[in-house]
C-alpha cells in the first residue's frame, strides 16, 4: 500500500482536523486535508472539510487559524485554496469574501532600515492583524490569489518579489528575516520548500532561487522531520526536481507518523508531498472552467 | 502687616521649617520602612558544572537553598520550559541542553510531581525539527518524558495581569493553563535586542504560535520589555533554573559565540535570577529595559534585596561580549571591556 494511500484511507473519515491526533479543530489541517483527499479523488470527503471552512467564515471574509476566536486570519489564503480546488460555484460568495479581505489586508510595512537586511517595505501577509508580513503567511495568499485567477493583481506580484526578497544569499529562506545587525540568519527547510513552491513557474532570474533549490537537495535525507520533509519535496517537486528517493524518505517519515499517533495535518502533508507533480494546487484555468 | 497676613493667610517661615524638618524626618523614616518591607528573593549559583556532572544534585541543593521544599512539588504539575527557539547542531549553545531538561525533570519527578516538557519555539514552525536539532527528542525519549507542542495546543485566553503592554489579555496553551508551577530552563544568552536573556525572555515561549505568529510578532509590536512584563505576571507561578553551563555571548540569542560559563543558576522569583546572571555577565540590571521593568513588578534586580545562596556572583563576572551598538554599549556596567 502506497504512502498515499495509507494517509487517504485514514483521512477520509476524519471529521475533525487538527495538529495532534487529539488536537482541536484549525482551519489549515483541515484545509490541508482537503486539499489532499481532493487529489486522490475523494471529492465527497474534500467537500465536508470545504464545507467546514465555510462554516468558520467570519462576515468579513475571514477563516481564523481556530475555532475559539475570530483571529489569526492566516488561514483564509488555505480555505480559499480549499474551496477552489472543491467546487468553484458552491463556494464562489465565499471565496470572493474572503478575496475582498486579502487584498484589503496586509502586513504592517516599516521604513527601510539598517537593522534589517529585508526589504520592510514591501506588502505581503502577516500572521496576526497589525503585524509585520512573513513569508508563509504571504507564500500562502499568493498561492491562493494565484489560484483564483488573480497572478497579475498588483498585490501577488508584491507578494512575490516579498518571497524573493527573504531568500539568502547562499539559499534557503526561514520565517522571512534575512540579516539582523550585520548577520545573516539561518536557512530552514519547511520555510524553503513553502518560497519554492510558490515561486515556480515565475521568471526566477534571480541566482538565490538555483541556491535555494541547492540547499533543499542538499538537506533531505530520510530523518528529516515530517513537515519539512513534505515541503521541502514538494517545492522541488515544483522545480521538476523531486528527488530520486521522495517515495523512500516519505514512507520513512509514514512510519514513524503512525508509530505515535499522528495527526490529520502531518497525514495530509504526506499524502500531498507523495504525488508527483503539484497538481493538487488548483490553477486559475481550472477555476474558470468549473 | 505683612507679618499679620502671614499668620492670618498662612504658615509662618518658621512654622514651614518646622513642619519641613518634621515631614523629612518622617519620608526618610517610611522610606526606611518601606525599605525593610520591600520584597526579597534568594539566588543559588552553583560553579564547576558540566553536562555529564552531579546536575541532579546541584539542582536540587539549589531548590533547596531557595527555600523550595520537596513536599510542595508532590501530586502537583510542572512544566518545563527549555529554550529551543531555533536550534542547529551547528549552534549548540543556543538551546538549553537536554542534560539540564533531564536533570531538572528528575528533580521533580523525585518530588511527586507529574512533568511535562514544553516549547513553543518562536522562530520554526515545525517542532520536530526544533526537538531533533536541539537533541531534545531523542533525551526525552529515553527519560520517557512527556513533550507538550506549545505552538499548536489548544489555548485559552487570560486577562493580562500585567497591564504594561497594551494587550488586553494572553493566550496561553493547554498545558501551561494547567500547569501547577512553570519552570523556565533558559540558556544565559546575550539577546542583540534587548541585552540579556535568561529566565523571564525564555517564557516567551510559553505562548502559541498558532495566534501569535512565528516569530511571535505580537509581542514585538506591543512592546518586547513591556510583553515580558505582562507574560510574566500572567503565568502561573514560575521558578528557574538556567543553564550556564555553555552560555552564548556576542550576536545572540541566535548567533552568537559560545562562552563557557561552567554555571548553573536557580531561583523563585525570575527577575532576582535574571538580575545575577546580568551581573555575572558585566551588564547593569537596572539598564536592561525588561528587568527595569520588573522591579518594584514582580521581584526584586537591586543587589541588595537579593540574598546570595551558594557562590557569590561577584567572584564569578566574566564580561560577555555584546555587540557594538548604541542601544547595547549602555547596558555595560562600568569599566568593563567587552569586545
Amino acid at each position: 500500500m502506497s504512502v498515499a494511500d495509507q494517509c487517504i484511507d485514514r483521512l477520509r473519515s476524519i471529521d475533525r482536523c487538527g495538529y495532534s491526533a487529539a488536537g482541536a479543530w484549525a482551519a489549515e489541517p483541515t484545509a490541508l486535508t482537503c486539499l489532499a483527499l481532493r487529489a486522490h479523488d475523494e471529492p465527497t470527503a474534500a467537500l465536508a472539510l470545504a464545507r467546514q471552512l465555510a462554516d468558520a467564515q467570519q462576515s468579513n471574509g475571514v477563516v481564523p487559524a481556530t475555532a475559539d476566536a475570530d483571529s489569526p486570519p492566516w488561514t483564509t489564503s488555505l480555505a480559499m485554496l480549499s474551496w477552489l480546488a472543491c467546487n468553484f460555484d458552491a463556494f464562489a460568495g465565499n471565496i470572493e469574501s474572503a478575496i475582498q479581505w486579502a487584498l484589503a489586508e496586509h502586513g504592517k510595512p516599516a521604513e527601510r532600515n539598517a537593522q534589517v537586511g529585508h526589504d520592510t517595505t514591501l506588502l505581503g501577509w502577516s500572521w496576526a492583524v497589525k503585524t509585520h508580513s512573513w513569508l508563509e503567511p504571504t507564500a500562502f495568499f499568493v498561492l491562493a490569489l494565484r489560484a483564483a485567477g488573480l497572478n497579475e493583481q498588483p498585490r501577488t506580484r508584491e507578494g512575490v518579489r516579498l518571497i524573493t526578497d527573504r531568500l539568502l544569499p547562499t539559499g534557503g529562506c526561514n520565517y522571512g528575516s534575512t540579516m539582523v545587525l550585520g548577520q545573516y540568519t539561518l536557512p530552514q527547510v519547511e520555510a524553503t520548500g513553502v518560497a519554492m513552491l510558490v515561486l515556480a513557474g515565475e521568471d526566477n532570474i534571480d541566482p538565490r532561487v538555483e541556491k535555494s533549490l541547492a540547499y533543499l537537495e542538499n538537506n533531505l535525507t530520510a530523518d528529516t522531520p515530517t513537515s519539512s520533509l513534505c515541503y521541502g519535496i514538494v517545492g522541488l517537486t515544483a522545480h521538476n526536481r523531486r528527488p530520486a528517493l521522495a517515495d523512500e524518505w516519505l514512507a520513512a517519515a509514514l512510519e514513524r507518523e503512525l508509530a505515535r499517533e499522528s495527526c490529520a495535518y502531518k497525514l495530509a502533508l504526506l499524502a500531498l508531498a507523495s504525488m508527483p507533480n503539484t497538481s493538487w494546487l488548483p490553477t486559475a484555468t481550472e477555476v474558470t472552467h468549473a | 502687616m505683612s507679618d499679620n497676613l502671614e499668620n492670618a493667610q498662612g504658615p509662618t517661615r518658621r512654622t514651614i521649617l518646622a513642619a519641613g524638618a518634621l515631614s523629612l524626618v518622617g519620608f526618610a523614616g517610611a522610606k526606611l520602612i518601606g525599605r525593610a518591607l520591600l520584597p526579597t528573593a534568594e539566588v543559588f549559583i552553583a560553579r564547576n558544572q558540566r553536562y555529564d556532572g552531579t546536575l541532579i544534585q546541584t539542582i536540587q541543593d539549589g531548590l533547596a537553598a531557595c527555600d523550595l521544599a520537596p513536599s510542595s512539588f508532590a501530586g502537583k504539575r510542572v512544566l518545563l520550559k527549555p529554550n529551543m527557539v531555533e536550534p542547529t547542531r551547528q549552534i549548540p549553545h543556543m538551546t538549553t541542553h537536554p542534560a539540564v531538561i533531564i536533570a531538572a525533570a528528575e528533580v521533580f519527578r523525585r518530588w511527586g510531581a507529574t512533568v511535562t516538557v514544553g516549547e513553543a519555539p518562536g522562530h520554526i514552525r515545525d517542532t520536530e525539527v526544533a526537538l531533533v536539532e536541539s537533541g531534545v527528542a531523542e533525551a526525552l525519549d529515553d527519560a520517557k518524558l512527556r513533550f507538550a507542542d506549545l505552538n499548536y495546543e489548544e489555548s485559552a485566553w487570560h486577562k493580562n495581569r500585567g497591564r504594561v503592554s497594551p494587550l488586553k489579555g494572553i493566550w496561553f496553551p493547554r498545558s501551561i493553563c494547567e500547569a501547577d508551577y512553570v519552570v523556565s530552563l533558559p540558556k544565559m544568552k546575550t539577546h542583540h535586542w534587548v541585552g540579556v536573556t535568561c529566565a523571564m525572555k525564555n517564557l516567551y515561549g510559553t505562548l502559541p504560535g498558532l495566534k501569535y505568529g512565528w516569530p511571535k510578532n505580537v509581542l514585538h509590536h506591543n512592546g518586547i520589555p513591556e510583553t515580558v512584563i505582562d507574560i510574566n505576571a500572567t503565568l502561573p507561578r514560575t521558578l528557574a533554573i538556567v543553564d550556564g553551563i555553555d552560555c552564548m555571548e556576542g550576536d545572540g540569542p541566535i548567533m552568537g559565540s559560545r562562552k563557557h560559563m561552567g554555571l548553573v543558576l536557580v531561583g523563585a522569583n525570575l527577575p532576582a535570577v535574571d538580575a545575577t546572571a546580568a551581573r555575572i555577565m558585566g551588564l547593569v540590571p537596572e539598564r536592561v529595559s525588561y528587568l527595569s521593568l520588573a522591579a518594584n513588578r514582580l521581584g526584586p534586580i537591586a543587589e541588595s534585596r537579593i540574598t546570595q545562596r551558594g557562590e557569590r556572583w561577584q567572584e564569578l563576572v566574566s564580561p560577555f561580549a555584546i555587540l557594538d551598538e548604541p542601544h547595547l554599549t549602555p547596558l555595560r556596567a562600568d569599566g568593563v571591556l567587552v569586545s
